[in-house]
């Protein structure tokens, strides 16, 4: 049983491994074709020499702070009380954050326009601020089932209901309890989410371009139309961000508190 | 030789540059009951996994009777192996377990119900041929591992610290169980465990061993009152410690906290003016001294009634030791702090190398 | 505060409640306050939408109860698509599920080096967030007329896989850029699953004279199939609601549910706002059938796992 194991193991590790790296290599070195016959990074430059790369760039990530902070308000309560004193909460909760992993963006999308549009009661659409919400809401949905499952493992994790029940003990006030025992505790938590909501909004398309908004997306949908090195470059650009963020919640993960004793 | 079924021939094993058994030998006669004892790490697993098949021996044979098996894949050795894990199949019930070595034979259906019936009422379980191993307690799921094991009948028997995993009360009636059915079925048995009293209750013969070799094969009675290393003296069984010096060793006296005793025999190091430590079991020390005991005297420091056995702390001067006696109705126990008489029998004084 | 706060942790821990408030008294407790902006968006934004929908697919121009738009369903264009995404969220389904489950069995069974494992577990958290237009222009880096392979096909090896009939902006493209991140995901979703198959059956089964074939019949396979089955669901939902990745590669070539909606959305390309609605129902009701697949087939799986 050992000998014959390895061979297929391998064989089947390189041949995946070739799959996915190779695509890697080859956009790479196409946007490095912009320079007739040399290798160079003028679709870089030219990337970067865009106004409307650092507009939309920047656009997205002011959208994506704003989630992140509408993400938090939330989701962090309502994790906490539920855990706390609400635990018969805890399935409604749970059936929520699968919802923007079964009704596709698009579907989502489609409602939001219809029901929030100029002629209804919350007209969201009628005005560019109002679309910013709504496209920061729309966000927040689409990273809901990722926020929430980092902050309640986070949360489990520290056994959050032993450290508050010692705490009141201790005669603390509820202000107190959250600001000194619990989110120090889970600020780990809450960046790891911080970084997947990031990476998420970042990239997004199909939102972004019903609502039209000028958000990156949309803007690297342009440039594929119209531009044949630049798209290469934009998704190693693209690459590496999602790589910094991924990369940045393994190294959270290393830091991340944890407690012996588990509730749950 | 004949009737030697298993033979473990000079067994040596190391992964890399270190060995983790230092020569191991062995010959099981056919039936019979062996226990490897040892702490963690002592090598008893690998070389059960080596008699199994899991590992291969760096250097030695093994031998099931008369066919040399060291070369041969663990499927094609014809042993039955227990787990400390159970290792139920959980995609099958009780009966399908137990069927499956059967199975992959491609035996006939009847065939194999029958074996099937046959081993649960040998495990007392008839009837519950179709639960799911998440439905049994750990002793049953541990009892169906047993009756799949034995079902194909094979040469011998392998059970790796199978009862580590189960509460107190049932570790006790299974193992009882497991010996009964070994017995009814005369099939030799290695069976590795680090808890003494399992070994001593259940074996034939005991191999002791301690980071990669072994320190004493014998009968448990043999193994207990005449341990041939200091190391199986305290990993089986209490041990009680006495500091004494050397007053004689010619005459083969020793002097205890100004007592002087005389001893069946001493270590041929020893000199006069020497230190020297005295072993013996807690059941060797008495209350009150008797004619020829060594008579020393002390202070009772703690009682504890474990119910049938009472066993003390005797503080003497500068050693402490534990006494064992048993219950009587008519004599409670004596108090803490009383002043107390003990005696020792020089011949149950153990001498270690 | 204290004693208050300590009443009612007691009366909610977990289980039927015995004593404490009322099930109505229970959602004016102030401790709901926190869970308010939580509840709020999953209204707002999550229910209200769907449900808005729903109604829309059964409302005229007019404003009037019909079943006129799921009828028109049946429309050529419209089965075509569904028929199309079918395809393809199956096909790369099921090939993402078999390479996946082979590269999960392959590092984790196959005594590889440790540190691939964490490697692999690694990059599949990124690339299975790597969907959408990015993807699309890597795939066509590497495999549209001018991309790496198809030139090093060409010039190394003489072989032009245009002239042989491949596309990228063609149905086997876009399924061959979905592997990219279904079999990421494939690897995150089972590799716990491949896990919980104990070394000790391996051992267990080898004693009693299984074959490594009959092994895998008899234990391995029965034992992960469920979990196969379930992440291949969730495969299919992910690739059935893609919108992005298929965008910037195919465009409107290919008809595709996702693409059809997504035109009737920015331009009304159905000319009929109920029609859009049905369809997107549609979708929903598609992505939450493969979705109830794989959480019972997850629920079931639970249970042996003890």
């Amino acid at each position: 049983m050992t000998r014959p194991n390895r061979f297929w193991a391998w064989l089947v590790f390189i041949v995946g491994a070739a799959y996915f790296i190779v695509p890697l290599v080859a956009t790479f070195e196409f946007s490095l074709r912009m320079r007739r016959g040399v290798h160079s990074f003028d679709a870089y430059a030219s990337v970067f020499a865009d106004p409307r790369f650092h507009e939309t760039f920047g656009y997205s990530v002011m959208i994506g702070v704003f989630t992140i902070i509408l993400g938090i308000v939330v989701v962090v309560p309502a994790v906490y009380y539920v855990r706390l004193r609400l635990p018969w909460l805890k399935p409604f909760m749970e059936f929520v954050t699968l919802l923007p992993l079964i009704i596709p963006a698009l579907v989502l999308v489609y409602g939001y326009i219809r029901l929030y549009n100029s002629s209804s009661l919350i007209p969201f659409t009628s005005s560019a601020i109002g679309t910013d919400i709504l496209l920061t809401c729309a966000y927040v949905t689409l990273a809901l089932p990722y926020m929430y499952r980092a902050v309640d493992t986070g949360m489990r994790t520290i056994d959050i209901r032993t450290l508050t029940q010692a705490a009141q003990l201790m005669d603390a006030s509820t202000l107190t309890i959250i600001a000194r025992a619990v989110f120090p505790n889970i600020i780990v938590a809450i960046l790891s989410g911080a970084f997947l909501t990031f990476a998420i909004v970042i990239g997004e398309f199909t939102i972004a371009s019903l609502l039209n908004r000028p958000a990156f997306g949309p803007y690297l949908v342009g440039i594929g139309t119209n531009r044949a090195y630049e798209p290469a470059a934009l998704a190693i650009i693209a690459f590496i961000i999602t790589w910094g963020a991924m990369g940045m919640i393994q190294l959270l993960a290393r830091f991340a508190p944890r407690t012996a004793a588990r509730t749950d | 030789m004949a009737d030697d079924f298993l033979r473990i021939e000079n067994v040596v094993k190391s992964f890399g540059t270190n060995t983790v058994v230092k020569g191991f030998d062995l010959s099981c006669g056919r039936g019979e009951f062996v226990s490897f004892l040892g702490p963690s790490g002592c090598g008893k697993t690998t070389v059960l996994r080596m008699v199994a098949g899991f590992e291969r021996p760096t250097s030695g044979r093994i031998v099931v009777d008369g066919r040399d098996l060291t070369d041969l894949n663990p499927s094609q050795r014809q042993i039955g192996m227990v787990f400390q894990a159970y290792a139920l199949f959980p995609n099958m019930n009780v009966a399908q377990n137990i069927a499956f070595g059967l199975t992959v034979q491609g035996r006939p259906r009847a065939e194999i119900d029958a074996r099937v019936d046959e081993m649960l009422k040998l495990i007392g379980l008839t009837g519950l041929g179709k639960r799911f191993p998440f439905e049994l307690s750990g002793g049953q799921q541990q009892r169906v591992a047993l009756a799949r094991a034995l079902a194909p009948s094979p040469r011998m028997l392998l059970l790796d610290e199978p009862l580590s995993a189960l509460d107190a009360k049932i570790r006790v009636s299974l193992r009882e169980q497991i010996r009964e059915i070994q017995r009814e079925l005369g099939i030799t048995t290695i069976f590795v465990t680090h808890d003494q009293e399992e070994a001593l209750s259940i074996s034939d013969r005991i191999v002791v061993m301690n980071a990669g070799h072994v320190e004493q094969m014998g009968q448990p009675f043999e193994i207990y009152n005449r341990p041939a290393t200091k190391f199986v003296a305290t990993f089986v069984g209490q041990l009680n410690t006495l500091n004494a010096t050397v007053s004689d060793a010619g005459a083969k006296t020793v002097s205890i906290d100004g007592q002087s005793a005389a001893v069946p025999s001493l270590p041929a190091s020893a000199r006069s003016g020497e230190a020297i430590a005295l072993t013996m079991r807690p059941e060797a020390v008495r209350l009150g001294a008797r004619e020829g005991d060594i008579a020393l005297n002390g202070k009772v420091v703690e009682v504890a009634f474990l119910g049938s056995v009472i066993r003390l702390k005797v503080d003497l001067g500068g050693n402490r030791i534990d006494l064992d006696t048993f219950n009587d109705r008519a004599t409670p126990p004596p108090a803490l702090g009383s002043p107390v008489t003990v005696g020792i029998a020089a011949s149950d004084i153990l001498v270690l190398g | 505060m204290s004693s208050k706060d300590m009443a009612s942790t007691r009366t909610n821990k977990g289980g039927p409640e015995r004593s404490g408030p009322s099930r109505l008294a229970r959602l004016f407790q102030p401790e709901m306050l926190a869970v308010l902006p939580f509840i709020i968006f999953a209204v707002m934004f999550l229910m209200l939408p769907t449900i808005y929908l729903a109604t829309t697919a059964f409302t005229d121009r007019q404003g009037n109860f019909t079943f006129d738009n799921i009828i028109g369903l049946g429309a050529p264009q419209i089965v075509s698509a569904y028929d199309v995404s079918i395809r393809i969220s199956l096909t790369s389904a099921a090939i993402g599920a078999v390479l996946g489950l082979a590269i999960t069995l392959a590092i984790i069974r196959g005594r590889l080096p440790e540190g691939l494992r964490s490697a692999v577990m690694t990059f599949s958290g990124v690339a299975s967030n790597f969907a959408g237009v990015p993807l699309a222009f890597a795939f066509i880096a590497t495999l549209g007329r001018l991309g790496l392979i198809t030139i090093v096909l060409k010039t190394l090896f003489g072989f032009d896989i245009y002239r042989a009939g491949f596309n990228l902006f063609s149905f086997w493209g876009l399924t061959i850029t979905y592997l990219y991140f279904q079999i990421p995901l494939m690897i995150l979703i089972i590799a716990p699953a491949v896990d919980g198959l104990k070394k000790e059956w391996n051992e267990a089964a080898q004693m009693l004279g299984a074959s490594r074939w009959q092994f895998w019949r008899y234990i391995g396979m029965p034992v992960l199939w469920p979990s196969v089955l379930g992440t291949l669901s969730l495969l299919f939902a992910n690739s059935f609601g893609a919108i992005a990745t298929a965008w910037a590669l195919t465009g409107s070539n290919l008809n595709i549910v996702t693409v059809l909606l997504y035109n009737q959305i920015r331009g009304d390309a159905l000319q009929n706002p109920g029609l859009g609605a049905a369809l997107a129902i549609g979708m929903v009701l598609i992505t939450s059938f493969a979705n109830v697949i794989y959480l019972v087939v997850n629920a079931r799986t639970e249970r042996w796992r003890r």
